[in-house]
């Protein structure tokens, strides 16, 4: 009954909020977007203030009773401060990393302060992550970053943006909920897992990455162009000239990973272990194609591959899409 | 572009105070507890001073905080302290000593924020405490100070104590932010003081009496009253309503003491409802008023006035004689002097009018009264007893006896300030002997001198005269200014008034008391540096007049501002009040207030600086938006015509003329404004 109240007065705020605070990729805090309200510590300032009435009441002391007024005009007077602490900032997203379900993924930002005034105590969060409290100068930006905790693969929506402020004193809380507009990939985790049909056909192949990178094929002069991992510095330093390391691997032919290898497997174990060999095989330098139902990717080399690889396992079978194409 | 190292903190609750945050709560802290130490016992400033120099040695050269149970044992023992100091612990004293205590042993086991937190609380309301004991106008200020600096610590609380860890970063900021709070505030602060409205005491606040408050005392023996011309204080102050008396005849009654044992004149009755010998009248009371109370016809020109006490301690109260008043708690005795129920520990203000043409019907002195003013101890004095019975067997009425006695002193004494200590037949010495005496002597030898003769006789004691200051119209007694006279019965007439110092020394009423003691080295001998003593250079007499005059004026605004005051004010504001109407001022009242606010932060705001052009700019970028044109932030007027051309509908030659106008006017430096404001008001 409770929760069901909850859940629907829950569902309201979100429309409610939905209409004030849109997604977005850039929110500038005014009027329309801040909400106050005193905190916790305002029952502590209340007591206070209740107390030395009494007293002046009591003691029928004009001055007491002065400063418990004074007290009271504070709090008003904070009310506008603690909103003008939050009011002109501006916030956005910079860029997302991208991680493995289960890591943590971290989202960057730019909280910036085009006002004249210093900015100080000011609170990001995403609901369960540990907060970042940070000042902004006047004139400036901060970059800053949250680390959020991911639990599954696909587009990562941690919900709305807390921003929140009790600065100068604490007894008050400005707060604003925007809803930042997050590009940010989650993989799946990955879990290396024997192939259990399919291998047959594919044996060559298959028994030759297993190599790996001990398959040190020689060494051969050095093109420009050639990443500087190839570079045999053992042999530099011995004053042999800059030479490449060449591998077994590269000579090979490319290397299917096939979503069929794993039948039987269900769905997540399955993108775990094509995840897991993806991994492997940029690592071993292996040219490598990936086969999903209804998409076949083109065997290729190199870290865009690896993620555009990964980030289709990501979103695989996820009907959800931001807009935006994403880069890797 | 300033890069934000990582910084991650769990619930800022359970952070760890910086050296900086807690730099600053030990000078709020130190600040606010420092007025308290004045009033409480010396032991307290030690359980107070240990705890917090540990802290600070803490702070300073690191090492561990006590434990606990460290703080835990320092509290048992400190209560042990208060309840041997106070049993039971009520009242003012203990209480304080309790908060400051508690606050200080708080801050040297606080090891996080919430933590801080209590102590900041407790010396807000320890700020408040103070003002208590005393009100001047430099114990607010302090009190002010006090709290701003406890707001500036609690500010401090809320930074991240990562950010600002050492004493290096110290800066001014925090107090100047907190500053500028206080200071918008004030506004506020004094309409609420105006027009909040005053609740009665809610519970019988208990107070000490055993505070030492130099006055006048319920015991006058012989040099008693001299004693008081060794001080300056200021007893009190009086502000009339018209002109102020002739300073002869302002003679501010206290005590009536009809009480003699040979060597001290007392008042024994110490009931408040029971004084000078009849039922004490308290003008709220529902009880019926007092027989003696139709003995007196209060006739004449009333004489309106506000007396703004200094504390004493006491019960009496200082007026002139008939005096009636309508304060709550203010009882009026037969004696013809005011009193009031709860003892006078701070400054306390009441208005009376009083009816110097009173008179008495003095029908009946009854048996009891009677004895108490005839009796005389029989064994001391026998010279003047003989004196006194050889002038009633020449048959003279009270009034010959009066004038007799007046034209011996007039003749044979002299008024001065220390004649010496006597012996134990006193007033036979300062008689026949001595000669020379202050107003207490002769008062006591009047009153001693009468009773033997038959007549029923008193002494009244009070102050006589006062300094007018011109300035605020008002009177300031001073300790000095204290006085003793003698009253005598008369069939017919009541009691009568006769004062033997207008006799011997007609000056000291006529000029008061300074004018006439100046010059004597017992006078002031309390007070070398007084500046009453330095009257006679101009510009410091000049100078104590104003500073006792902007006292004046705090005393009577802020101290004596009550009920009554506020609704002259009101009434003198808005006329007669329906509730109606005052909801309606009240409303408006906080609309204005809040306004007053919002429009000084939107004044020093940004946006109000930002140029006007830039702000129709964002207007009108926004209107795209809503108008469904896809929009970054930072694009150009011109970036926004192309946009809107593809995507708007409502896409017209007047969104490409403003676009253009904005860019030359932001980028080529062509002054648009006039053009822009044109074309944006077509549209509406």
């Amino acid at each position: 009954m409770i929760s069901s109240a909850r859940q629907s007065f829950r569902e309201r705020l979100e429309k409610w909020l939905e209409r004030r605070q849109p997604e977005t990729v850039r929110e500038v805090f005014s009027q329309h977007n801040l909400y106050i309200f005193p905190s916790m510590q305002f029952v502590g300032f209340l007591v206070v203030t209740i107390m030395m009435w009494l007293a002046g009441t009591n003691y029928e002391n004009n001055l007491v009773l002065a400063l418990t007024f004074f007290m009271l005009a504070i709090f008003v007077s904070t009310i506008f401060r603690t909103h003008a602490n939050l009011s002109g900032l501006e916030i956005s997203v910079t860029g997302c990393d991208r991680a493995f379900a289960g890591d943590k993924l971290t989202i960057h930002l730019n909280v910036e302060n085009p006002t004249k005034h210093d900015r100080l105590g000011i609170v990001l969060q995403w609901t369960d992550a540990n907060p970042v409290s940070l000042d902004v100068p006047a004139k400036s930006t901060v970059q800053t970053e949250v680390r959020l905790q991911t639990q599954r693969r696909g587009w990562l929506n941690p919900g709305r943006l807390r921003v929140e402020t009790t600065y100068p004193l604490g007894i008050l809380r400005a707060w604003s909920w925007p809803r930042l507009q997050l590009n940010a990939l989650v993989y799946p985790k990955p879990m290396p897992a024997e192939p259990t049909a399919g291998e047959q056909s594919e044996g060559g192949e298959g028994q030759s990455h297993k190599r790996g990178i001990d398959d040190f094929g020689g060494l051969s002069e050095w093109q420009p162009g050639v990443s500087p991992q190839r570079i045999a510095w053992k042999q530099y330093s011995a004053g042999r000239g800059l030479l490449e390391k060449t591998f077994e691997a590269q000579t090979l032919n490319p290397e299917w990973l096939d979503w069929e290898n794993y039948a039987g497997l269900g769905t997540e174990q399955r993108l775990s272990a094509l995840c897991a060999k993806i991994i492997e095989m940029e690592e071993l330098g292996q040219h490598y194609g990936l086969r999903l139902p209804g998409q076949v990717f083109p065997p290729a080399q190199g870290e865009m591959h690896m993620h555009r690889l990964l980030s289709a396992l990501a979103i695989y079978g996820l009907d959800e899409n931001p807009e935006g194409d994403e880069d890797g | 572009m300033v890069n934000q190292k990582f910084t991650s903190s769990p619930k800022t609750e359970k952070l760890q105070l910086s050296r900086l945050q807690q730099g600053w709560l030990v000078l709020a802290l130190s600040v606010t507890c420092l007025p308290i130490w004045f009033y409480v016992p010396i032991w307290v400033a030690i359980f107070c001073l240990v705890p917090i120099s540990w802290r600070l040695r803490v702070l300073w050269k690191g090492g561990a905080q006590p434990s606990r149970k460290v703080t835990a044992g320092l509290a048992v023992l400190a209560s042990a302290f208060v309840l041997w100091q106070w049993y039971p612990p009520i009242g003012l004293e203990p209480m304080s000593t309790l908060l400051i205590i508690c606050c200080a042993l708080k801050f040297l086991e606080m090891r996080v924020i919430r933590e801080a937190r209590t102590v900041l609380y407790l010396c807000y309301f320890i700020a408040a405490i103070q003002l208590i004991y005393e009100q001047t106008v430099f114990h607010f200020l302090l009190a002010v100070l006090s709290i701003i600096l406890t707001l500036t610590a609690q500010n401090m609380a809320e930074r991240d104590p990562w950010q600002q860890y050492s004493f290096k970063s110290f800066s001014l900021f925090p107090l100047k932010s907190v500053g500028w709070i206080a200071l918008v505030s004030i506004p506020l602060t004094i309409i609420i003081f105006l027009f909040a409205p005053r609740v009665p005491s809610f519970w019988v606040v208990p107070v000490s009496e055993d505070q030492a408050v130099s006055g006048i005392s319920d015991t006058m023996s012989p040099g008693s009253i001299g004693e008081l011309a060794r001080s300056s204080k200021l007893a009190f102050r009086v502000g009339f309503e018209d002109e102020v008396p002739p300073r002869r005849s302002l003679y501010w009654r206290a005590l009536v003491l009809s009480d003699y044992d040979g060597q001290a004149w007392t008042n024994r009755e110490n009931f408040m409802t029971i004084q000078d010998g009849g039922r004490t009248h308290f003008p709220g009371s529902n009880r019926p008023a007092p027989e003696w109370l139709d003995e007196i016809l209060y006739e004449g020109q009333p004489l309106e006035y506000d007396v703004y006490q200094e504390p004493t301690s006491q019960h009496w109260l200082f007026a002139l004689a008939a005096p009636t008043s309508q304060e709550n708690g203010l009882g009026m005795t037969k004696g013809l002097r005011l009193v009031s129920r709860q003892p006078i520990t701070q400054r306390v203000k009441y208005s009376v009018t009083s009816y110097p043409d009173y008179r008495m019907t003095g029908d009946v002195l009854d048996y009891r009264d009677r004895y108490r003013n005839l009796h005389l101890p029989d064994e001391f004095n026998p010279r003047t007893r003989e004196l006194a019975e050889s002038w009633t067997s020449q048959g003279l009425s009270p009034d010959q006896l009066v004038s007799r006695l007046f034209s011996l002193f007039r003749s044979e004494h002299t008024y001065t300030l220390n004649p010496g200590a006597f012996g134990t037949d006193s007033i036979d010495e300062f008689m026949f002997d001595r000669t020379r005496g202050f107003c207490e002597h002769f008062a006591q030898a009047t009153v001693f001198l009468l009773r033997a003769a038959g007549v029923p006789a008193r002494i009244v004691s009070g102050y006589q005269g006062g300094e007018l200051n011109a300035d605020g119209n008002y009177l300031m007694v001073y300790q000095y200014d204290a006085h003793a006279w003698a009253e005598y019965w008369v069939e017919g007439r009541g009691w009568v008034h006769a004062d033997p110092t207008t006799a011997v020394s007609p000056e000291r009423i006529e000029l008061g008391a300074r004018e006439i003691l100046k010059e004597d080295p017992d006078f002031l001998a309390d007070d070398v540096f007084s500046l009453a003593r330095m009257q006679d250079i101009n510009w410091l007499n000049w100078l104590r007049l104003r500073m006792d005059s902007v006292n004046y004026l705090w005393v009577s605004w802020i101290l004596g501002y009550d009920n009554e005051q506020q609704f002259d004010l009101w009434q003198g504001l808005f006329g007669d009040l329906s509730i109606k109407r005052l909801m309606i001022i009240l409303s408006v009242l906080a609309v204005l207030i809040m306004g007053a606010i919002g429009f000084n932060l939107w004044w020093i705001s940004e946006e109000r600086k930002r140029p006007r052009t830039q702000r129709q700019f964002d207007q009108f970028r926004s209107e795209l938006l809503k108008a469904g044109v896809d929009l970054e932030p930072g694009f150009t007027p011109s970036r926004l015509a192309e946009q809107s051309r593809g995507q708007n509908p409502n896409h017209d030659s007047r969104i490409d003329a403003l676009c253009q106008l904005f860019e030359q006017h932001f980028y080529a430096g062509v002054d648009n404004r006039q053009k822009i404001n044109a074309l944006l008001k077509k549209k509406s």
